[in-house]
């Protein structure tokens, strides 16, 4: 079925709509693999190639979770091949399973990222912020403040399990909001 | 696989940096545990968020505590405009009590001397309220000291920093961290406070909480009743009425507590908090500072040096592995706590089944004995003496005041007051410290050694340091002109 302009735009919105959880969706079925904002691209590109079968009122969401599992899976083949170690099948699918019926809500949660990240100390912050925005590597953020990785690893954990908690926590007071 | 241990472990997943046998168990920790998944699913959305904040073109703006600080010292009263949040902080210290009343605001607040906080509202421009007031959305940061807060709605209610509030609407506080007192009169009924594990509904009475970030909340009610339900697990809504104490349980439960009135304050404190005055010893193990300490084999006797390290492998902590059914007892050679002195400790560890973890203070390093030891046991808090294991019996007393479950990781204190009388602490910083047990030691045994134990389980702990105040009152009581 050929899609009209309208249904064109409604498809591009669904769509739209659902990148941040869908990015999330992705980056849970690929921890600790780099490239889950290509995969994203990937899966987006299959989207559009198959719009045609969008029907529009559908559950798009979970079309589109369904073709993201497949991409992040033939990107796991790739990283197999080059023998990297992974989780195994059928967690990942255990995993992926859960995801899927558990979808997060990535705008109340970046939200509230935001307030986390303004309630950690400056040298934590300064610590999270340096090593997620500019991607570096523990080794390299070792070397250049001068602290030992296993030092850094700890301080990180910890970090992010505050923020784990500060996050599940604001997102459970804006649920309460009128 | 122990909390620690998952968390530790998923960061390294999700930092790519687990493999071989560290990745098949918690690989077969989440084939297992459906907590473990939750946590699993947890740190993929943390990171996804903050890849996408990472990714952003403009990562929000953010004005550092420190330099806040930094500008109230210099005693600027200072306004910044946040670009993307349109937030307008206001910083101040307060040097004397101070009231600012503007008409009919939701919230004004009162601060003790010597209070450090930060204010800032989410209105902006005109509409941003003046003094010391908060409307909704406005946060209140208190890094020490104590506020005194008066809805407009009559409730009346005393906070200890730190502290982390922020007013939601008239009737619903968020007290993301801190430990508080609220008086509500009949007609504010309903009045609510949120906190990281649970939410408080009142019904008319006069309670207090208590909200730290490694603990599970605590609710006490001294006069009418509350309703309280638990944001986890289960979520258990119960109604304690006066007299009663609740501790929010892991699953999702409440759990008994003894009621504390000592812990809240009911006025501001009237003089500034003192800090420690000096650090005696401090070692942060960011090096093998291992010739410093002895360690011994707790139940069979004799040196046991290779069941501890320091910084082993760069790791920064001190690390007890006394192996199945045996105890390693690590104490410092030359560091005696003194009168009028604390010791410190970090303990990152968490208690399970079976395992033990101490601070003990012994009068010989190089002898299977210690004169009193601060023990956890399945999370639980025990105190022993030497005579609980040798011939002369009990060498003394205990007055336990709050015994809320351990959790790891935790700070602990032990402050010596007397060659004979000492208290027993817990919690981050010095001005958050609850009491757990007052000890009295029948007779003086002199110098002290500081140390640790761990039995059946690798034990870690950071940051060993003895810590000297001025004066060898209560921080805590002294500081309290009114008290529950």
């Amino acid at each position: 079925m050929k899609l009209d302009a309208r249904q064109q735009a409604e498809f591009v919105g669904e769509i739209t709509r659902h990148q941040g959880t869908l990015r999330g969706y992705i980056v849970s079925l690929m921890p600790g693999i780099s490239g889950a904002g290509d995969v994203l691209q990937e899966t987006n590109l299959v989207l559009w190639e198959k719009r045609h079968k969008f029907e529009p009122g559908s559950n798009s969401r979970a079309w589109a979770f369904a073709i993201a599992r497949l991409r992040v899976k033939m990107h796991r083949r790739q990283l197999m091949r080059l023998g990297r170690p992974l989780l195994d099948e059928d967690l990942a699918e255990e995993l992926a399973k859960e995801a899927e019926e558990t979808p997060e809500e990535v705008e109340e949660r970046l939200s509230a990222l935001s307030k986390c990240l303004r309630r950690l100390d400056e040298k934590n912050r300064r610590l999270i912020e340096h090593h997620y925005f500019s991607a570096d590597s523990l080794e390299n953020l070792s070397a250049s403040c001068g602290r030992p990785v296993n030092s850094l690893r700890v301080t990180l954990c910890r970090i992010r399990a505050a923020l784990r908690k500060c996050i599940n926590h604001e997102v459970s007071v804006s649920r309460l909001r009128p | 696989m122990s909390t620690h241990d998952l968390e530790l472990s998923l960061t390294d997943l999700f930092e790519g940096r687990l493999e071989g046998e560290d990745l098949a168990d918690l690989q077969r920790e989440l084939h297992t545990n459906p907590e473990a998944r939750l946590a699993y699913r947890d740190y993929a959305r943390l990171q996804n968020v903050l890849q996408l904040r990472a990714e952003g073109s403009d990562p929000m703006y953010v004005i550092s505590m420190d330099q806040v600080v930094e500008r109230r010292r210099r005693r600027y009263l200072k306004s910044a405009a946040l670009a993307s949040a349109a937030v307008l902080v206001l910083a101040l210290i307060a040097m004397g009590l101070i009231l600012i009343r503007t008409p009919e605001p939701t919230l004004a607040f009162v601060a003790s001397p010597g209070s450090e906080f930060s204010l800032s509202h989410e209105l902006a421009g005109e509409e941003a309220p003046t003094g010391l007031v908060l409307e909704p959305g406005s946060r209140l940061e208190i890094r020490s000291g104590t506020v005194e807060l008066h809805f407009g709605s009559g409730v009346r209610g005393i906070v200890r920093g730190p502290a982390d509030l922020t007013l939601r609407r008239d009737d619903l506080l968020d007290l993301a961290r801190g430990t508080a007192w609220f008086h509500v009169p009949g007609k504010a009924s309903g009045f609510q406070v949120s906190t990281p594990d649970l939410i408080l509904t009142d019904l008319g009475t006069e309670f207090g909480i208590l909200s730290q970030a490694e603990f599970l909340d605590e609710v006490h009610v001294f006069s009418g009743e509350v309703e309280i339900t638990n944001r986890y697990g289960l979520k258990r809504r119960e109604t304690v009425t006066v007299g009663q104490a609740r501790v929010a349980g892991p699953a999702g439960r409440w759990n008994e507590t003894p009621l504390r009135e000592d812990h809240f304050l009911t006025g501001l404190p009237v003089s500034e908090p003192r800090e420690f005055e000096e650090t005696v010893v401090h070692d942060d193990f960011e090096s093998d500072s291992s010739a410093d300490y002895l360690c011994l084999d707790y139940y069979r006797g004799g040196e046991f040096p290779e069941r501890f390290r320091i910084d082993d492998d760069d790791n920064g902590l001190l690390e007890i592995t006394p192996g199945r059914g045996r105890a390693g007892q690590v104490v410092h050679r030359s560091a005696t706590l003194e009168v009028g002195q604390t010791f410190r400790m970090d303990w990152l560890t968490p208690a399970q089944s079976g395992y033990g973890i101490s601070q003990v203070l012994t009068d010989r390093i190089d002898q299977k004995r210690y004169s009193v030891r601060l023990r956890v046991s399945d999370g639980a808090y025990q105190i022993d003496f030497r005579g609980d294991h040798e011939a002369g019996g009990t060498m003394g007393s205990v007055e336990w005041h709050n015994r809320s479950p351990y959790t790891a990781p935790e700070t602990f204190w032990v402050k010596r007051m007397s060659p004979t009388q000492f208290a027993w602490y817990r919690g981050a910083e010095p001005t958050e410290r609850i009491k757990i047990a007052e000890i009295t030691l029948d007779s003086a045994p002199g110098p002290l050694h500081v140390g640790v134990q761990a039995w059946a389980t690798t034990a870690r702990f950071d940051n060993l340091a003895i810590l000297r105040s001025e004066d060898l009152e209560e921080p805590a009581d002294d500081r309290v002109p009114e008290s529950r």
